[in-house]
């Protein structure tokens, strides 16, 4: 698997470095700047529960062009970064609403003994890489398809999300704290972070719930 | 028939579209906020009506209608729980506004579908 992951990233890094600079620089700004606004405010209800949505979308939203880029290796194929682009302007808007509608379940679920909460979390971490299908109904087919053929191990990546971005924003807070501080090193400091790790993260996960891509013969 | 990946496709590049032009907007030193709001309606609503009958061409006009009361509500709940503006409180400020947004993105989505008539004429 760690095999598969690095032989992708090296065959495609020309247009992991553009989709760097073109996604995930200004969707890990505005994010990080929104909630910035929003903690510092004086109106704010719920400061908190805006700023886990905003990395929640901040995740999401970027997955969809190495998503592509993983489904086009593994056909022999590559993609032009800027149909990336395009794919990920065509698909912000379902990420997004289906994002924001199971974020509100989780919240609300927190009253029920966090079981909706769970399940909303494990449907958030899942459905993106299913979100290029046909109707919104296949969607959610294909989601609980794979939440049921792969049920506890999910709690694993969700483990291993958390431990690699936890793990590395502490070091580089320990490396950081010497100097003095302010809101752009922390700034440069989050998108060398999301920019150094997302990728592969994104492409473990694409490998791992797209079943169907290692045995493109077989049905 | 209706597609809603299509529709979600539509609003997703409204959203895209306001975020981004705004930010370049930000830049201009305007002297009224009134004329900022009427490019940020403009844009939203427009885009999202003009977009929604492009790709939803069989029911295009359901699309835009629902394309614009969709983000109208999202603006809505972002200033009530994060603003903290008492938009529900005032139900005239909440008809003028839906009613607005309503209006453009159903001109936008109606010159749309005027446009895509008169080509398919000419083309045949």
């Amino acid at each position: 698997m760690i095999r598969d992951i690095l032989d992708i990233y090296n065959r495609n890094w020309s247009q992991i470095l553009v989709w760097s600079l073109a996604i995930i620089f200004p969707v890990t700004t505005i994010s990080f700047l929104g909630m910035i606004y929003v903690n510092i405010s004086q109106e704010a209800i719920v400061p908190a529960i805006f700023s886990v949505l905003a990395i929640v979308l901040n995740f999401i939203v970027c997955i969809p062009p190495f998503m592509k880029m993983v489904i086009a290796y593994k056909q022999d194929d590559t993609i032009h970064p800027m149909e990336g682009i395009l794919y990920f302007i065509k698909q912000f808007g379902i990420l997004f609403i289906l994002t924001s509608i199971f974020y509100f379940i989780a919240v609300m679920g927190m009253y029920l003994l966090f079981i909706p909460t769970f399940i909303a979390i494990v449907f958030l971490l899942i459905f993106p890489f299913f979100s290029e299908g046909r109707n919104v109904k296949s969607v959610f087919k294909q989601t609980f398809q794979t939440i049921v053929r792969e049920n506890i191990a999910l709690i694993g990546e969700l483990l291993i999300i958390f431990s690699i971005n936890i793990g590395c924003w502490g070091a580089m807070m320990l490396f950081m704290s010497q100097y003095e501080n302010n809101i752009f090193a922390f700034l440069m400091i989050r998108v060398l972070l999301n920019v150094l790790v997302f990728p592969f993260i994104y492409i473990y996960l694409t490998l791992r719930f797209r079943k169907e891509l290692n045995h493109p013969l077989m049905d | 028939m209706f597609n809603t990946m299509k529709f979600f496709q539509a609003i997703g590049v409204s959203i895209l579209l306001t975020i981004v032009i705004s930010f370049l907007l930000s830049f201009i030193p305007m002297e009224s906020y009134g004329l900022f709001l009427l490019i940020q309606t403009i844009l939203t609503y427009g885009s999202v009506g003009l977009f929604a009958a492009k790709w939803n061409p069989e029911t295009p006009y359901t699309a835009a209608y629902l394309g614009a009361i969709m983000i109208a509500f999202i603006s809505f709940l972002l200033s009530h729980f994060v603003f903290n503006i008492l938009v529900f409180a005032d139900p005239e400020g909440i008809a003028r506004s839906l009613s607005y947004a309503v209006i453009v993105s159903l001109l936008f989505a109606c010159g749309t579908d005027l446009f895509r008539k008169k080509r398919e004429g000419a083309l045949q």
